[in-house]
């Protein structure tokens, strides 16, 4: 197991994208609370019509996320920062794949984050360091 | 001139030696130290100095007039330069100032007019024992040589107190045995003319910790080099750890500077997506000219093992045989390979991370900023409110504390954040501790606390000296075994200069939840790649640990079946039988048994060691 032994907190993040980032946040808070099939059914309502975020674009909302948030921030922040991450990535026009899991090995541990064609972001561990349980990926169009 | 004569082979890495002062009874005195193996430097007047293990490799010696001076260890010195201070030698109190520039990890041992002094170092990683032999101070780098000298059986009392988890400074640091004394790492010992007189005499005390970050981190960097380089300028072939953390990672791009061929040993978790293995390859993409060596962690021992066979500990119990076959495993392989020394990365954490407890200050001198950090740790760390505005508001000092805990022995665990903000971990004795030995274990504590004082005021910086010296006496053993297994260790981290350069920088800077070891990794820009120093997580081998119970339990049966605390009265033998039957009982994964394991296994190596002796 890995153990978080600092917070991060992005600096740097300009002003306005810090406000929207606020609302975002309550938002995800409030979302964190529903039972998961139904933080899926409305994350896979919202992400309709947004492109596929790149890496870049996730991270800027996760850095975004932690900017505002000390929850967010903190190694039991992972479901609202993961959420408003997508969200505040919604907001851009963009969306990246979100994804619940446990840790492959003992002792038990859930976890929320986004990945982008299955590269994690922002966690600091390997790309197959948890087992996906629930994804909500972008809406691929037939056109790109 | 001195002699020194060899009458055995001895590798590197295992100096340990006698000191005897230059007069006729010390002479007979000698006569305890001198096996087979054993080498002599001689004092000016032809008497026995030094008697002991040493190799050419790790001493230095000069003589002027009637001083004398060896450095034994790890220390770039020179004879010639050795020579100049002996020549300038007019007081033994001058070597303090010497003690605090020279570089690396070694005992300084001079004579001047019939004085004598010995010290070790302020990590405790090299200690100072002595006693009086046929009536003669003598004094020794460890304590099981004097006590056998002197023909004494360790003491029980100081032994339950062992069984504290965890074992109090200064209790920790006092010796098994009734009539060997310990020096406390920052003292020196003055033997009189006479031979028989003795005292301690402070060399050395913490750095106030004032300066900004910015300012000591390349001196950190500096230091940190020397120590790197005091161990591998000579060339050859180094081996060092490469586990993915900071730490290791920083020893061996420092390493790789070096004229020394590098091999670096990764030794992955049994976690199959543990992160360090991600982050050690990441690093060694940048050392091509590193040599990177990946163990199969499946094959890697795991904690409890070969409890029963550990046969060479020195003179206390330690913790260190629950990893001991796992520190020991790659060695013999490294040493294949034509490593000469281990470099390890233990110490960075108690040097770069430090305690959270110099907030217990900062809240009253700076309280702003220190909520605001303090808000933080408390979201990394998961403090409880309650607790957490209890221990910062806990105002007693050491002596009532210990007090206080020496009441307090059966209780449940303290909240770990107590510990944490206050002068540190309430000690615990738990339920297969005679009641016996819990009486005399709580009035060893509260006759502690009438005198104890804290290593320094600040319980931040008392915390961080009582880790650091908690560790150096775990480390201290792992590198007498290491050595015996062929290829000797060394931990750059715990060399006093790095210690010093470390423990300058202010806390606000050092111990913040904003950033990991932010001293280190500034103190390492340019030298480890930006992306290495990004890592923000440490791996926790937990796993290995739980594992380790349940498959070792056979073994642990066998402790207990014949067990020699039980023998004494100290334990509940039948309980710790109960409790190896089921590994997986609550708590049991948490140290629990880690003293009573230490001074279990201890015992059985010294009536070992006894029977070969006496067989012998």
């Amino acid at each position: 197991m890995t153990t978080p032994s600092a917070l991060t907190r992005p600096t740097g993040v300009p002003l306005a994208r810090r406000l929207v980032a606020r609302l975002v946040f309550i938002a995800a808070v409030l979302l964190s609370f529903l039972p998961p099939r139904r933080i899926r059914a409305v994350l896979e309502a919202v992400r309709h019509g947004a492109a596929p975020a790149s890496a870049a674009q996730a991270k800027s909302a996760r850095d975004a996320m932690c900017a505002v948030s000390l929850l967010c921030a903190g190694p039991r922040g992972c479901l609202p920062r993961s959420l408003g991450t997508a969200l505040l990535c919604r907001l851009g026009g963009t969306w990246p794949t979100w994804c619940t899991g446990v840790g492959k090995v003992p002792p038990f541990m859930a976890h929320a984050w986004v990945e982008i064609d299955g590269r994690l972001v922002g966690e600091g561990v390997p790309d197959d360091y948890f087992n996906r349980l629930l994804t909500v990926p972008p809406v691929r169009r037939a056109t790109r | 001139m001195p002699t020194s004569y060899e009458t055995g082979g001895v590798g590197p890495g295992d100096a340990h030696f006698a000191v005897l002062p230059d007069c006729a009874d010390a002479v007979a005195a000698a006569r305890s130290f001198r096996r087979p193996e054993a080498r002599t430097l001689a004092h000016p007047s032809g008497r026995p100095w030094l008697v002991g293990r040493w190799s050419d490799q790790e001493i230095v010696t000069a003589h002027a007039g009637w001083a004398a001076i060896a450095v034994v260890g790890c220390c770039p010195v020179g004879p010639d330069e050795l020579k100049g201070y002996a020549s300038r030698l007019r007081d033994l109190t001058e070597l303090d100032a010497l003690a605090r520039r020279l570089s690396g990890s070694f005992h300084l041992v001079a004579a001047l007019d019939g004085r004598q002094r010995v010290q070790g170092t302020a990590s405790g990683l090299r200690l100072v024992f002595h006693a009086a032999v046929d009536g003669v101070r003598v004094a020794a780098t460890s304590a099981d040589e004097l006590a056998a000298a002197i023909g004494e059986e360790p003491d029980e009392e100081r032994l339950a107190v062992r069984l504290l988890w965890p074992a109090p400074y200064p209790l920790s640091e006092t010796s098994l045995w009734r009539g060997v004394t310990a020096v406390p790492p920052e003292d020196a010992l003055i033997v009189a003319p006479d031979g028989r007189t003795a005292r301690h005499s402070r060399w050395w005390t913490p750095p106030d910790p004032v300066r900004s970050l910015a300012e000591n981190a390349p001196l950190v960097r500096e230091a940190l080099s020397d120590a790197v380089d005091a161990r591998t300028s000579a060339g050859g072939v180094v081996s060092c750890d490469l586990s993915g953390g900071l730490d290791s990672t920083s020893v061996c791009f420092l390493a790789a500077r070096s004229p020394a061929h590098v091999v670096a040993s990764t030794w992955p978790g049994r976690d199959p997506a543990d992160s360090d293995l991600y982050w050690a390859q990441k690093a060694a993409g940048f050392l091509p000219d590193v040599e990177h060596v990946i163990w199969d962690a499946d094959e890697s021992p795991l904690v409890y093992d070969d409890l029963l066979a550990v046969d060479d500990l020195i003179d206390e119990p330690t913790i260190g045989v629950m990893d001991r076959s796992r520190v020991l495993h790659h060695l013999p392989a490294l040493g294949q390979r034509g490593s000469r020394l281990h470099l390890t990365g233990i110490g960075g954490d108690h040097v770069a991370w430090c305690s959270e407890a110099y907030y217990h200050r900062l809240i009253r001198t700076r309280p702003l900023l220190a909520l605001r950090h303090l808000r933080g740790f408390r979201t990394l760390f998961h403090w409880p409110l309650g607790a957490t505005a209890r221990a910062l508001a806990d105002s007693r000092s050491y002596g009532q504390w210990l007090a206080h805990a020496g009441r307090q022995l059966r209780e449940a665990k303290a909240p770990p954040v107590s510990g944490t903000l206050g002068w540190g971990s309430p000690p615990r004795l738990f339920d297969w501790i005679t009641p016996e030995t819990a009486r005399i274990v709580g009035r060893a504590l509260r006759d502690a606390a009438e005198s104890a004082q804290p290593l320094h005021p600040d319980r931040g910086m008392h915390a961080d000296l009582e880790q650091i010296r908690v560790c150096t006496r775990i480390v201290r053993q792992w590198d007498r075994m290491a050595a015996r297994a062929g290829v000797p260790m060394a931990s750059p981290f715990f060399d006093d200069r790095v210690i010093e350069a470390c423990l300058a920088v202010n806390p606000v800077e050092r111990v913040t939840p904003w950033a990991y070891k932010p001293l280190l990794t500034a103190a390492m820009r340019q030298i480890v790649p930006d992306v290495c120093l990004e890592r923000a997580n440490k791996a926790q081998a937990s796993m290995d640990a739980t594992n380790g119970l349940r498959e070792r339990r056979g073994d642990l049966m066998e402790l207990w079946e014949d067990s020699h605390l039980a023998r004494l009265g100290l334990v509940d033998g039948r309980a710790l039988m109960e409790l190896a039957r089921r590994p997986s009982t609550p708590g049991l994964n948490e140290g629990n048994l880690y003293s009573t394991i230490a001074c279990e296994v201890w015992l059985r190596s010294l009536s070992r060691k006894r029977r070969e002796v006496s067989s012998g």
